[in-house]
């Protein structure tokens, strides 16, 4: 068979390791077989692509500062104040129990690659920078595993003429993929793609066709990975309307929320929505956003208007079960939550969440078995730790303190800094007379995490009375 | 007539002398003959001699004398003949059919005197089944030895015994007995029983715990109203929750429920001592009929051919008539009396907001078998506590230091862990000291005592020690304490941080120094 078919055939197959061998072995024979050359790039280039325009996070914007546009935004428009608002509004009503302590904003951990989102009532998803650190490590770090791959360096870019390959239409594309995904090399694939576009709008002056869009797009996508939004933000065209696909509308939309400007993105997303009506992605999108800006009826009703149209997104199904969990409806949380069973999902998260609404709807029997399947799927630190967490809270509920601290101290233990189990290991301790024990894992709580609510109030209880306190909340 | 009466009068007779001679007259209607006539059945008690005098219309049709005192009367229903009359005197029962006697039943012996024959002290009679099925009804038959006999009035056998633990004064049923019946049994100390016939085995449950001393009890299948001797009536659900009370302002002779047949209507009638009657919807008076002496004696059916008529017996005997206007518009609800003397108890609102229908089914799985469900949840639990004991052990054994034991943790390493500050802010006689101690290993460190001590100088100081139990990783523990220099002449204060061996004996403090701090004050001009 002619090598070549060999490898399109394996392309094809998706055994893409053998094909960029056999791409390899041809180019040996044949150092100008254009064809075999691009083969062995695209090969190389699906092994690690992912859906970037999923990915909100990356080092470098996390720490531009230059991306805040405006430091006091109105009330409503900044995800970033509304989480504060939102938690400082909650913690002034001191008399009154706050509504939803502290937790978490949203009924899924959005993974980078966009993928099936597991999801916990707890989480530290939202606002953590860490996270962003690792997914930024993970993003790098693809591009090393893969050259670690090739034994030889396969295309060296400091030693490639840009500008040359700019020229010539057929290569460039598949050349940029390959910088950018697999080298992992942003700025020589900006740089390629700015060539490739000034060569373009050379040929082709006026008209206007896919191709100048796709260059746009990948500036764009070049420049949101830079962390240089500005660049896109400022530019008025209307190019990611008119492609043919979601992509220019998301990445768009991506880059205004990294600048914070959620109604900014959500009219973005809107105006994709008339040219791509019943786009789950964009309806996602859009509901995120809504979420982040504490408006949850109406990210609900997003979210449920994605299931019209597609009935076995999890993130949907999460969402409103998170949703319906905390605003009493635990059964119907539950359907949710075995619906996503159902679907395929055995995680930890979902086990963990049946387990708690079992214990909100008087299925006892079901409660334990769900927290042991959790915990024995429960693979990494932070997740066993939120599981005994809410065993510990399985424990309280059926008056088992003992249970409970026993529960907690494990968290704690695994994840040192739980501040939700300190303040319930606090309200134990001073339940029990141990004063100082109390108060001081009160003030541990409140150095680990400064918005918690709970652990606020109790100290303030604390310190207003000499007595025994009154009341603590959990 | 323009008004929107409730009670047409129908007729009046006071020549039909319905006066007995313990006062007490007993009602009852009943198509005795199967003509679709209903007769008047009226008990005159008397204490040596009874009648029992049955009108068709307003005549007399005939009068039966019993040779005793007569306490109680009810109609029953026989499948394939005309309904009959059991009469309870003494401690027979007396049968009648066709207007004749027809058999004479001793209530068997009872009690625990076996020489003793049982009183009858109330009677009433219970459908069997539905009408689709049979006719015939069985007989509840009080008896004074604190039993409930039910027994069928064909074959005269007991069918069941029940105990009381006191005589039924008055039995009202409603129901059928072979699919599920309700019996109300009133007691003059023990309260009110509550009997279900689908409960097997079959016992009488209490009701209502006993109170003052009740008058009448009025079943209509669905309410329980009961009339007591405090001029008050009450409504009670058949679960015992109170619904409403009605205050009247004398004594309550008699009460029964007025029922039209399309069940619309829902009124109870109440008879007072004053003459008057007073007829409640849902607790509110809707209408009074006055009359010159009180009425003793009520009963609302079917007479003649009329339905909805309400004959009534007064004190001096005189008969009244009414029927109910079926006409009648209860569109108005207006409260006629003028004082608010009638207080409605509204249900208790439901706490939490109302369950959907899905919670409801899914706490039905509870009920099937709740105690296997019980069951598993406390395995689990003991698993629980299992696999958490394992896991904690397994955490601390791979863990190098024991972070929660303090005696494994030397002293030499504490003191390169904590860092301690000391600062002495104002200027004059009063002062402030302000202390960080920060922990800065990656170890928890626990049981620390900041000891102050005046060393020179007649200093004052607010506090001289401070407990800190727990420091965490990178935590930070400010320490605030006003030192006054009433001399002014400075001084010294030393800071000692100690970490305690034993950090809850209140008596005896010893540990290690993990860190000092000297402050000079220097003295004031």
């Amino acid at each position: 068979m002619d090598p070549f078919y060999t490898a399109v055939s394996l392309y094809r197959k998706r055994n893409l390791i053998q094909c960029a061998q056999v791409c390899t072995d041809i180019l040996q024979e044949n150092g100008q077989h254009q064809a075999a050359w691009i083969l062995k790039v695209r090969a190389l280039t699906q092994r690690v692509a992912y859906d970037d325009t999923e990915v909100l996070e990356s080092l470098a914007e996390a720490t531009s500062a230059e991306n805040r546009w405006t430091k006091t935004a109105p009330n409503g428009t900044s995800t970033v104040t509304s989480v504060k608002t939102a938690k400082r509004d909650k913690s002034t009503t001191s008399d009154n129990r706050p509504p939803t302590q502290s937790r978490p904003l949203s009924g899924v951990v959005r993974l980078n690659h966009g993928g099936l989102g597991g999801s916990h009532d707890i989480s530290n998803s939202q606002g953590t920078a860490k996270s962003r650190a690792q997914t930024s490590r993970i993003l790098s770090r693809l591009g090393t595993a893969s050259l670690s791959t090739e034994t030889e360096s396969f295309i060296n870019v400091a030693r490639i003429n840009l500008a040359q390959y700019a020229a010539l239409s057929q290569l460039v594309k598949p050349l940029f993929e390959y910088l950018y995904f697999v080298q992992g090399d942003v700025k020589s694939a900006l740089e390629l793609a700015n060539q490739a576009q000034q060569s373009l709008s050379i040929l082709q002056s006026c008209s206007k066709d896919e191709k100048n869009h796709f260059w746009k797009c990948a500036i764009a996508r070049c420049l949101v990975r830079l962390g240089l939004v500005r660049q896109i933000v400022q530019t008025t065209s209307d190019w990611h309307i008119e492609m043919n696909n979601t992509d220019g509308v998301l990445l768009i939309a991506k880059s205004y929320l990294i600048i914070d400007q959620p109604m900014a993105a959500l009219e973005i997303y809107k105006k994709g929505l008339e040219k791509f009506p019943k786009d789950t992605v964009i309806l996602s999108g859009i509901a995120r956003i809504y979420e982040d800006l504490q408006k949850s009826e109406d990210s609900v009703s997003t979210y449920k208007e994605i299931l019209n149209y597609d009935c076995s997104n999890t993130e949907a199904v999460a969402c409103i079960a998170a949703y319906l969990f905390y605003t009493g409806q635990p059964e119907w949380a539950l359907v949710l939550y075995r619906r996503l069973l159902q679907m395929g999902i055995h995680t930890a998260e979902v086990f963990c969440n049946i387990a708690l609404c079992c214990l909100k709807t008087q299925q006892f029997d079901m409660v334990i078995p769900c927290i042991e399947n959790a915990l024995s799927l429960a693979a990494k630190d932070d997740l066993l730790a939120m599981i005994w967490y809410n065993a510990g809270h399985v424990g309280l509920a059926t008056g088992d303190l003992q249970l409970a601290e026993l529960c907690w101290k494990l968290t704690r233990r695994i994840n040192a800094y739980h501040c939700e189990a300190c303040n319930n290991l606090a309200v134990l301790a001073l339940l029990d007379g141990r004063k100082q024990e109390g108060k001081a894992l009160l003030l541990a709580s409140l150095s680990l995490c400064d918005d918690i609510a709970e652990a606020k109030f109790n100290l303030e209880k604390l310190t207003n009375q000499d007595n025994e306190p009154v009341e603590c909340l959990i | 007539m323009s008004r929107n009466q409730l009670w047409l009068d129908a007729c009046r007779n006071s020549s039909v002398n319905l006066k007995s001679e313990c006062g007490v007259v007993l009602l009852d209607v009943e198509d005795l003959a199967k003509d679709g006539i209903n007769r008047l059945l009226a008990l005159l008690v008397g204490h040596e001699l009874s009648h029992l005098k049955i009108f068709n219309g307003m005549e007399l049709q005939c009068e039966i004398s019993l040779p005793e005192m007569a306490v109680a009367i009810c109609t029953f229903s026989i499948d394939g003949s005309p309904p009959g009359i059991a009469v309870g005197a003494g401690s027979s029962l007396y049968i009648y059919k066709n207007f004749k006697p027809y058999y004479k039943y001793n209530v068997p012996h009872g009690g625990p005197n076996y020489g003793e024959q049982a009183e009858i002290t109330q009677l009433a009679a219970l459908s069997r089944s539905t009408p689709d099925v049979s006719c015939s009804s069985l007989l509840l038959v009080g008896t004074g030895h604190n039993s409930l006999l039910i027994i069928d009035p064909q074959t005269f056998n007991a069918i069941s015994r029940i105990e009381l633990p006191d005589v039924p004064t008055s039995i009202k049923s409603s129901g059928y007995y072979d699919t599920e019946a309700v019996i109300l049994i009133g007691t003059p100390e023990a309260g009110v029983f509550i009997l279900r016939s689908d409960q097997k085995p079959v016992q009488a449950k209490p009701f209502l715990p006993p109170r003052s001393p009740i008058v009448e009890i009025a079943f209509n299948g669905t309410t329980v109203a009961i009339a007591t001797s405090d001029h008050t009536i009450r409504y009670y659900t058949l679960q015992g929750q109170e619904l409403r009370k009605i205050a009247v302002d004398t004594f309550i002779l008699t009460i029964t429920w007025i029922q039209s047949t399309n069940q619309e209507l829902c009124l109870l009638a109440v008879s007072l001592a004053n003459g008057q009657v007073h007829f409640y919807r849902q607790g509110i008076l809707v209408e009074q009929l006055h009359f010159k002496t009180y009425i003793i004696s009520m009963t609302f059916g079917r007479y003649g051919r009329e339905d909805g008529t309400l004959v009534m017996v007064s004190k001096d005997g005189e008969l009244f008539v009414k029927i109910l206007n079926r006409g009648y518009k209860m569109a108005q609800q207006t409260d006629l009396k003028s004082n608010k003397s009638s207080v409605s108890i509204c249900k208790k609102k439901a706490l939490g907001p109302a369950k959907t229908k899905l919670f409801v089914d899914q706490t039905m799985r509870e009920k099937e078998d709740p105690a296997k469900m019980y069951q598993l949840f406390q395995e689990g639990m003991c698993r629980l506590h299992l696999r958490a004991l394992r896991d904690w052990l397994n955490l601390s054994s791979s863990t190098k230091a024991d972070v929660e034991q303090f005696a494994s943790i030397s002293v030499p390493e504490e003191s390169r862990c904590l860092h301690l500050v000391a600062k002495l802010l104002g200027s004059g006689s009063r002062f402030m000291l302000h202390l960080l101690l920060q922990n800065i290993s990656d170890q928890v460190i626990d049981s620390l005592t900041i000891m102050l001590q005046v060393n020179d100088g007649k200093l004052v100081l607010e506090r001289s020690s401070a407990k800190i139990s727990l420091m965490l990783p990178t935590a930070q523990h400010w320490i605030k304490i006003n030192v006054k220099d009433p001399t002014n002449q400075g001084g010294e204060v030393s800071v000692i941080v100690r970490k305690d061996m034993e950090p809850d004996c209140e008596l005896t403090v010893w540990g290690s120094i993990v860190c000092a701090a000297k402050i000079n004050i220097s003295p004031t001009i």
